[in-house]
């Protein structure tokens, strides 16, 4: 808009030196997986042509596999909490009646108490469900965390819509259910984008979930998957290491270029809405 | 708007798909769970068409689980996998083994969670009779192979809880010395030294030769408490053999001074610069590469080390040198060594194929399969009739000293809880970084002490 | 009347699979770690009760304490220092210029990287033979090379400064949120009246921005008291007890020790914590909000 709003050069210069700097570590990571044995532990070394053996030791079953498994937990996690959360949202938020104020405090409750004391118990708790050792188990668990965040992010987003909309569709003979669906739902899209982009990291990237709660290395994810690719190296042999970890982080990079746009429009509308 | 409807039916699309994909997971889960219920099992642990199980119990279908922590890729345990497998095969056609491996030390948290929950693998190997105590192992006393055993290992602190058998020996494990490079010592005329002194003499030689005298990867803790515990055996054992028990009943305390100075005796190394500067940021595997590389003369490590070292020479392209081998020693001269099994392989108390596990354990049990492994993992032989082969010389040396000193089954951490020698080994960390000893420090292992007393199985003398 | 009623039957009906899934996967076990917290449990067998014993214990052990500290130590810095950087960067992206989307990208990119692949790279990186050694020595500062990790002073600070890779890109876009989010025409009217530069800032900037700083300062206290991951993978604690975390005490006490009963009993002194600091802090700026 106007001038003072314009960076001045300095500014920009200090900007990209400190962004060159959190750039840092991402670019050794890659860096390192193009190096030869021979210069791999000299730290100041650029590697000098393109070294692939890291890549085609990596590329293992076990690294589609553990591709495949995550892809399926995370989508899960999220398909779930989406479907659950956001009427519970839309419910808390129309409501204000003492019952669903209690369950507001308990979601909040949620985010703050830590869960490491909860592991035994839980431990017990999926296997007398039958659900140890599957991978619905570690969709049951991401849910039940993220149900607090995305329960108050949807219950915001419906705070701004006009209750008129439900009405209306009341009186043309739609159910609660079928409105919520059909109309709501829909209008809830921002949320649900806002949502997906902040925590489909968090699943991904978790490491001792599934490392407690999986056995079976055909169910097991990337996370622990590299965790035991370090120690089955010997770990003085990190050039593969590095390579996978490369590996694991390529989907979600993608997903992150893809949609930064929309991300911080997303936390726009979030922050406005809350 | 369309955009949205779009992208809305994308996402719904999605999560059903999604959902499609959680329910086959779930039945997925049901197989492998399988230990349980083996009925069930049979009839869905593998898609490939075979029908529901004869009748005949030995074409049984199951799927049996086994737990281990260490089976890595390395040849010799892929190969003593393969050859169990191979092995259950002749005995039941139609079983398949599901290995639950956790390669290091979350192995044993989970373990712990899976017993807790009854979810447990059918057979298991394991380090510490906690299990046994919680009921969590099946008695295994009346097994064929037991006759075999050797009196000490019959009487393992890892296997032997009032006075039954609890699990066979995975290894017969040298608990543990120091390992140097024969080579090294010959060129600067150094013997292998009998007193702490000759010891530190020996160091400043090296050091003096522009070489690390000692390499620690105490990254990896368990090294940290393998170094402390073995200077401590022979400070403690030899003098006064009850040193364990006074330490357990409170007679003697955290803050003894035999204990104070095998730290002050680390605290003088750290302070002379016989260790390697990075000491506490790299593992086992890659201090093990700093002495097989010839930087570093010595390492404290387990029996293993033979085998590992010749391997990463081969592997790193280094000068090959003859290993040597001599134990801890106190001030005048003693030593003691620990062997025991240092892992037991039992089998769970709650198993639904009884038979079928014990089948299993008898299997691993045989020369064929236990003798080459035993031989990989630098293991002394535990069983009648299981030779462990070892062409390596140091395997003379490490046997003389095995004849001539004292030679214990428990190290000095048996007497006391987990926690009381986690907080010994903070203070060892700390000392190592730098930071001078402070004998108070050691109040942490004593108040661990007192709490956690109860905990402690105590070892059969 | 009725359609009030009906209306409350179907928001409840709403509101059921999310409670479900809560309770039975979240509280469920909670509540069972409460009892625990009170036994003597090493997680099989049976628990003994011993009342207070564990909650006494917590205090004497330097696991606990020194990681009590430390946790403490991290909120603050985040409360200061973390939280002034991403608001200071977020101010600096909000403004116009040519490499600004790359710069955004680079501020987040950290955050999306999983702290498995990070202290893989980090703890390469700290090794005493490592890439920041290495620059040190290149650039003559070599005198102040150390083991980054191997050393009681400077482990626990390099694991801070870690966090601070992927936290200030993250509290920043927040930040970068709320700029957003405060419409154009309040600058314009308040120029108009005069004021400019710092006043600005002082005026319209912070108070409209104060939801995203409460947001902030939440996440980051809590993140802060449930630090894990870092240490676990890249220290265990150590040297001694220097980088223990509380969140890493209660692990290690329940994994590591065979103490569970202990262990949920650190677990709810955590708990009690990290819900008194964030009162604590959530009415204060909640009154700051008010205030300004």
């Amino acid at each position: 808009m106007n001038d003072s709003k314009r960076a001045s050069l300095g500014m920009e210069i200090a900007l990209i030196i400190a962004a060159l700097l959190f750039m840092l570590p991402v670019l050794y990571l890659v860096a390192m997986t193009f190096k030869e044995p021979g210069i791999f532990y000299k730290p100041l070394k650029l590697p000098d042509q393109l070294y692939l053996e890291y890549y085609k030791q990596a590329l293992g079953v076990e690294f589609f596999r553990s591709l495949w498994n995550t892809l399926l937990i995370t989508i899960g996690g999220l398909s779930l909490t989406i479907f659950v959360a956001s009427m519970a949202g839309y419910a808390l938020s129309r409501r204000k009646e003492r019952g669903f104020q209690i369950f507001f405090y308990l979601f909040m409750s949620g985010m703050i108490i830590p869960t490491v004391g909860s592991l035994i118990p839980l431990f017990k708790l999926a296997t007398s469900l039958h659900l140890i050792n599957t991978r619905l188990l570690l969709v049951f668990l991401y849910t039940a965390g993220f149900i607090p965040f995305a329960s108050f992010l949807y219950a915001a987003f419906t705070k701004s819509i006009p209750r008129e909309l439900e009405e209306s569709a009341n009186i043309d003979g739609c159910g609660s259910v079928r409105t919520f669906w059909v109309i709501i739902f829909p209008l809830l899209l921002p949320a649900t984008g806002t949502f997906i982009l902040t925590n489909a990291y968090g699943i991904w990237n978790d490491f001792l979930t599934p490392l407690i709660f999986l056995n079976s290395s055909e169910k097991m994810t990337l996370m622990p998957m590299i965790v035991q690719f370090i120690f089955n190296k010997q770990s003085t042999n990190f050039g593969p290491v590095f390579a996978i970890s490369v590996l694991a982080m390529l989907p979600l990079l993608l997903f992150f270029i893809l949609t930064q746009k929309h991300m911080l429009k997303g936390l726009v509308m979030g922050s406005v809405k809350g | 708007m369309k955009k949205r409807a779009m992208i809305l039916c994308a996402l719904t699309l999605l999560a059903s798909t999604v959902f499609a994909g959680c329910s086959n997971s779930k039945n997925a889960g049901g197989s492998s769970g399988s230990s349980e219920t083996p009925a069930s099992a049979s009839s869905s642990a593998t898609d490939s068409g075979a029908q529901q199980s004869e009748v005949v119990s030995n074409d049984k279908k199951f799927t049996i689980r086994a737990g281990a922590w260490f089976l890595d890729d390395r040849a010799y345990q892929v190969a003593f996998k393969k050859a169990i497998e191979d092995g259950y095969k002749k005995l039941y056609p139609n079983a398949k083994i599901q290995w639950d491996v956790t390669l290091g030390a979350t192995y044993f948290d989970k373990l712990k969670a899976q017993f807790a929950s009854d979810t447990a693998p059918d057979v298991t190997f394991y380090q510490t009779l906690d299990y046994a105590k919680a009921g969590n192992l099946m008695d295994l006393s009346n097994e064929p192979w037991v006759s075999k055993m050797s009196e000490s290992s019959k009487k393992d602190p890892t296997l032997n809880y009032e006075g039954k058998i609890y699990g066979a020996s995975g290894w017969g494990y040298l608990g543990g010395g120091i390992w140097y490079n024969q080579e090294l010592f010959d060129q600067l005329g150094i013997q292998p030294p009998k007193t702490a002194q000759e010891f530190l003499d020996a160091c400043e030689k090296i050091k003096a030769a522009g070489k690390t005298p000692i390499a620690l990867g105490f990254k990896d803790l368990w090294t940290a408490d393998m170094f402390l515990m073995c200077w401590l055996q022979s400070y403690t054992f030899p003098n006064d053999p009850d040193f364990g028990k006074k330490l357990y009943d409170g007679t003697i305390k955290f803050d003894d001074a035999v204990i104070q100075k095998v730290y002050q005796n680390i605290e003088t190394m750290k302070s002379k610069g016989y260790f390697n500067e990075n000491a506490l940021s790299i593992d086992w595997p890659q201090s093990a590469q700093l002495f097989a590389s010839g930087e570093a003369a010595m390492i404290v490590q387990g029996p293993w080390m033979p085998a590992s070292n010749k391997e990463n020479i081969a592997k790193g392209g280094y000068d090959s040198f003859q290993i040597g081998f001599f134990p801890f020693m106190d001030d005048q001269g003693h030593q003691s060594l620990v062997v025991n099994s240092g892992s037991g392989l039992g089998i769970n108390a709650k198993t639904k194929l009884v038979q079928e596990s014990k089948d299993l354990v008898n299997l691993i049990l045989s020369p064929e399969i236990m003798g080459p492994w035993q031989e990989g993992e630098g293991s002394l032989p535990t069983l009648e009739g299981v030779e462990v082969k070892s062409t390596d010389p140091v395997n003379d040396t490490i046997k003389q000293y095995l004849d001539s000193g004292l030679t214990l089954p428990y190290k000095l951490s048996a007497f006391m809880p987990a926690s009381a020698s986690n907080a010994m080994v903070d203070v060892l960390t700390k000392v190592v970084s730098g930071v001078k000893f402070d004998p108070s420090d050691l109040q942490a292992a004593q108040n661990a002490m007192e709490k956690d007393k109860a905990t402690v199985v105590l070892p059969q003398s | 009347m009725n359609l009030k009623r009906k209306q409350v039957v179907a928001a409840s009906l709403f509101l059921v699979p999310a409670a479900a899934i809560f309770l039975l996967f979240f509280y469920v076990p909670f509540i069972q770690s409460i009892y625990y917290s009170f036994t003597d449990w090493s997680g099989i067998g049976a628990p003994t009760f011993i009342g207070w014993d564990n909650y006494l214990h917590v205090w004497k052990d330097p696991h606990m304490t020194e990681g009590l500290k430390n946790s403490l130590k991290m909120a603050i810095f985040g409360l200061l220092v973390q939280n002034s950087l991403a608001l200071l960067v977020a101010i600096s992206l909000n403004r116009q210029f040519r490499t600004r989307s790359f710069i955004r990208t680079a501020f987040y990119l950290p955050v999306i990287i999983s702290l498995v692949v990070a202290s893989v790279v980090w703890g390469q990186m700290l090794q005493f033979d490592g890439f920041i050694n290495a620059v040190l020595n290149q650039i003559g500062l070599g005198a102040i090379t150390e083991d980054w990790l191997g050393n009681v002073k400077t482990s626990f600070p390099s694991i801070i400064l870690l966090t601070q890779w992927q936290a200030i890109g993250y509290c920043a876009i927040i930040y970068l949120a709320g700029l957003q989010a405060i419409p154009k025409d309040m600058y314009e009217a308040a120029e108009i009246e005069g004021a400019r530069g710092f006043s600005l800032f002082r005026y319209i900037t912070l108070p409209m921005l104060m939801p995203a700083v409460s947001i902030v300062l939440f996440l980051t206290v809590v993140g802060a008291l449930k630090l894990f991951d870092l240490p676990y993978i890249l220290t265990n604690g150590g040297p001694g007890t220097s980088s223990y975390t509380l969140f890493l005490a209660v692990y290690n006490a329940a994994f590591k020790e065979n103490n569970y009963g202990y262990a949920t009993a650190g677990g709810i002194v955590l708990a009690i914590f990290i819900v008194i600091v964030s009162i604590v802090q959530l009415t204060f700026t909640r009154r700051k909000e008010v205030e300004l």
